[in-house]
């Protein structure tokens, strides 16, 4: 009878242990489509966003405001309901057209990406469907990608490190700390081109919808501005499809009366 | 006439106390007048000469380019200013427009600023600002040790709770829309010498340059000085000449195409695909495989036949050009989908036609070395021409329309309207707008850009008074307004002429009749009275104008401490006044013209008294 192994044995264990977790390893790439797809809605959507802003010295201010969005062209419309002094006004975007309503003046203006959505700091680029994947690479540090399994208060989740490899996103790098079971983000930080945290984010409640994950409450803490923050929610969540003519301008100076 | 001159001349001074009063009142309207228009002239010129010129230049030359990002960007900004000073004489400086809107957190303060980068230059830091230093040493300003050393106003830096040596963190948007934030170092605090000057932060140009996403090479609009300028045509004119010389060349590099392991030397070019192009297109190019049609697709390119055979390429196959940047080490590549062959007579050799959407996107960000050293153009193997380029010559305006207010759905160009051939399907480096003469034609121009599509830089040579002509509007209404006031003055001064005049005569009248008597005609009996007003009003104008010269010179020696939009008229705490000489002759020779006009119908009725009546005449 040949001996019991015992060496052999080890050997396959440690050999099934590290190729196991080498199998099991996950990247920051992966984890990035993962994001992408969880974020990837496919249908048009419609909601009612209510923000509140704090700023020192400038007390709170409540906006509210309804969101329309065209998965087919990624054509959106915003139409803002509060506070009074932008009640009536709106955005439009279709393909390469991008229009400010002004509700006193009656007048659209063409306006570009960069340009801020109804004095909060959202962008119009911030709308645009593009990929994490595209805007994004991870950062890497000797050559081995800046991830991690860590605790975010009782949850496990991953952080890891990502830098745009395009120059027309707003923060350059962000961290991202997103749940180890389902991927939904849970915590942002994003960084200014000089490397200066800019913001804090964190998702605190999500819905889904058609198999698709949608935020339904955030924080924004402005950590360039101590004491600034913004609470986001968003409520009356439709993803039926949507009339072509809400995406006119006709519809949204139609709907700022 | 010369008789007739005396004898005025000798009455004047025979009623010294009756004309030296009529001679005071011309002299104070006079007075006004000129210190009035002085004072317009004086705002004009501050506004201009001693604001706006600094915040734009006399001419500005600004390259926009219509992505997704806002900033001005001149990419070659070496070339641009040679060009420049190669065709402009008088030039005093060129400088780099570098500013953004930001907002800075200082102690416990916030606030929103323009930071403004200026070059450390001798001029800047004794002349302009070192005269009114609060605090603090602005010779830091250029010192590498301190972390981006600023400096403000000290109106600005109460705002921000801050004082020298304190540090303000500001955050904002680079030229491609990424967030940016940076500290500054406070290194002194001024005294703002106009309202202007408090609002700004000033920065050294190379570091604010480097933070807002700006390569050495590049720049953002170009301001020009200009050393010595009496009269504004003359600046029109030269923006006029600098625009003619600006036009711009075909947009493309000499690179290696390559499909798959087979690759040769290729010319890649963009081209324009509205359906203006696709025509000529059309018309020039003869297709072998594919279609032109598709070259609006993303990543569409039409390749000659000559460099298809070369790299095997068919309709479909992804190529990839590559080239060597003209400020770069690192080759620059873009991929393209062919979606074409094609054949052509004008455009000869190995050729790859890229949609100028994708194109611009790699071009831009590494500008292609130039072949032609002179001009620093790029110049594209044609084989023949059927027209000539215009070269030196102003390009056609496009007929005016009136600016659409529906957006169109197509893709639009700022082009001229009418191509003739291939060759303007081409893309350029850039378009070169119109030039605008007014500020209501600049905002229209910026109205109609802002609706176009176009994804090429857009270049615009305009001068600082089309960009305010508000302020020479302001100074036309300013004057206008003296001018009237004087006016209905004078309308009261000349009565008293009139009625001064009519006394005189009536108690002239036996004089009147002597020199009638004795031979003097009708006509020199007018002129004599004419001509003693022109001397009335000559002198008195004149005086008028001395005295005025030196009121203005002693309220120019006020100190005048002036806070807000009273600043903008105040220089260095000083009034300032500009008469202007043709304006002072223009003024003495109206009043002259005047009061002789007023003299005249009194005169006349005197010359047309009979030498009888006036002999027997009896007070």
């Amino acid at each position: 009878m040949q001996k019991f192994n015992g060496k052999i044995v080890l050997l396959a264990i440690v050999a099934l242990f590290v190729f196991g977790n080498i199998a099991n390893a996950i990247t920051v790439k992966e984890i990035m489509n993962k994001l992408d797809d969880l974020m990837d809605q496919r249908s048009d959507i419609s909601a009612k966003v209510s923000m509140t802003q704090k700023k020192v010295g400038q007390g709170t201010k409540n906006i509210e405001s309804f969101y329309y969005r065209r998965d087919s062209d990624d054509s959106f419309l915003i139409i803002m309901t509060a506070p009074a002094t932008d009640k009536g006004n709106g955005y439009l975007r279709v393909g390469d057209n991008f229009w400010m309503y002004r509700r006193n003046t009656r007048t659209f203006q063409h306006i570009n990406r960069d340009e801020n959505i109804g004095g909060t700091d959202m962008k119009g680029g911030d709308f645009e469907k593009r990929k994490m994947t595209e805007l994004y690479a991870p950062v890497k540090k000797d050559g081995e990608e800046n991830l991690s399994e860590t605790m975010l208060g009782k949850i496990p989740v991953y952080r890891f490190e990502i830098k745009a490899i395009v120059n027309d996103v707003t923060y350059p790098k962000q961290i991202y700390w997103v749940r180890k079971d389902n991927f939904l983000p849970l915590k942002v930080q994003s960084f200014s081109l000089s490397g200066t945290l800019m913001q804090t984010s964190y998702y605190l409640k999500y819905t889904t919808i058609e198999g698709k994950y949608v935020m339904l409450k955030g924080i924004f803490i402005d950590e360039f501005e101590k004491g600034n923050k913004t609470i986001m929610n968003l409520s009356g969540i439709s993803v039926k499809k949507l009339s072509d003519h809400i995406f006119t301008k006709a519809y949204l100076e139609s709907l700022s009366k | 006439m010369k008789l007739n001159m005396m004898i005025a001349f000798r009455n004047l001074i025979r009623q010294k106390k009756r004309n030296i009063m009529l001679g005071i009142a011309i002299a104070f309207g006079t007075m006004i007048l000129v210190m009035a228009t002085s004072f317009a002239s004086g705002i004009t010129d501050t506004l201009f000469n001693k604001i706006i010129v600094y915040m734009t230049g006399h001419i500005r030359v600004s390259i926009t380019e219509k992505m997704k990002y806002k900033e001005l960007i001149t990419r070659d900004k070496d070339r641009i200013i040679t060009i420049i000073t190669n065709s402009i004489e008088g030039i005093d400086y060129i400088e780099e427009e570098i500013t953004t809107f930001s907002s800075g957190v200082g102690n416990g303060k916030s606030e929103l600023f323009p930071l403004i980068g200026v070059t450390g230059t001798k001029g800047f830091l004794d002349e302009y600002i070192g005269t009114s230093i609060v605090e603090g040493n602005p010779g830091d300003y250029t010192n590498k040790d301190i972390e981006n050393p600023i400096l403000l106003s000290a109106s600005k830096a109460k705002a921000l709770n801050v004082k020298v040596n304190d540090i303000v963190r500001v955050k904002f948007q680079t030229i491609y829309g990424q967030m940016q934030s940076a500290r500054l170092t406070v290194v002194a605090i001024y005294e703002p010498g106009n309202e202007f000057m408090s609002f700004v932060v000033y920065l050294d140009t190379d570091s604010l340059k480097k933070l807002m996403g700006y390569k050495n090479y590049e720049s953002g609009a170009l301001k020009i000085a200009l050393k010595k300028v009496t009269d504004p045509e003359d600046v029109v004119k030269l923006a006029d000449d600098l625009h003619k010389i600006l036009q711009p060349g075909i947009a493309g590099y000499y690179g290696d195409v390559q499909n798959g392991n087979k690759s040769a030397r290729a010319t890649v070019i963009g081209v324009s695909t509205n359906s203006n192009a696709q025509k000529l297109l059309k018309a020039d190019l003869t297709i072998i495989a594919g279609s032109i049609e598709n070259i609006v697709d993303d990543n569409a390119a039409l390749i000659s036949e000559q460099l298809a055979k070369k790299i095997n390429a068919k309709v479909g196959n992804t190529i990839k050009g590559s080239y060597i940047p003209k400020f770069e080490k690192i080759r620059a590549s873009d991929k393209y989908v062919v979606k074409g062959i094609f054949k052509s007579e004008i455009l000869a050799g190995d050729i790859v036609l890229a949609n100028e959407n994708d194109f611009f996107k790699t071009y831009y960000n590494h500008l292609p070395k130039a072949l032609d050293t002179n001009s620093g153009a790029f110049v594209p193997p044609i084989a023949k021409t059927k027209i000539d380029e215009p070269k030196g010559k102003h390009p056609p305006r496009p007929p005016k329309r009136r600016p659409s207010r529906r957006p169109n759905s197509k893709s639009e160009e700022a082009k001229p309207a009418t191509p003739k051939t291939v060759i303007d399907a081409l893309s350029r480096e850039w378009t070169l707008q119109d030039r605008t003469r007014t500020s209501d034609e600049f905002r229209r121009k910026m109205r109609e850009l802002s609706r176009k599509k176009w994804k090429g830089a857009s270049m615009d040579v305009n001068t600082m008074y089309e960009m305010a002509d508000f302020i020479i509007q302001f100074e036309g209404a300013l004057r206008m307004i003296a001018f009237v006031m004087v006016m209905i003055l004078f309308f009261i001064i000349l009565i008293g002429v009139v009625n001064t005049l009519r006394m005189s005569i009536r108690e002239r009248t036996r004089e009147i009749g002597t020199i009638r008597a004795v031979g003097m005609q009708k006509r020199d009996v007018r002129q004599t009275f004419i001509f003693e007003n022109l001397f009335l009003s000559f002198f008195a104008a004149i005086s008028g104008t001395i005295v005025a010269l030196i009121l203005m010179w002693i309220l120019s020696l006020l100190n005048i401490e002036a806070k807000g939009m009273l600043s903008l008229i105040i220089v260095d705490n000083h009034l300032h006044f500009l008469p202007k000489i043709g304006s002072l002759i223009f003024y003495i020779l109206l009043i002259m013209g005047v009061t002789a006009l007023t003299a005249y119908f009194p005169a006349r009725k005197a010359a047309e008294l009979s030498a009888a009546d006036a002999l027997r005449h009896y007070e």
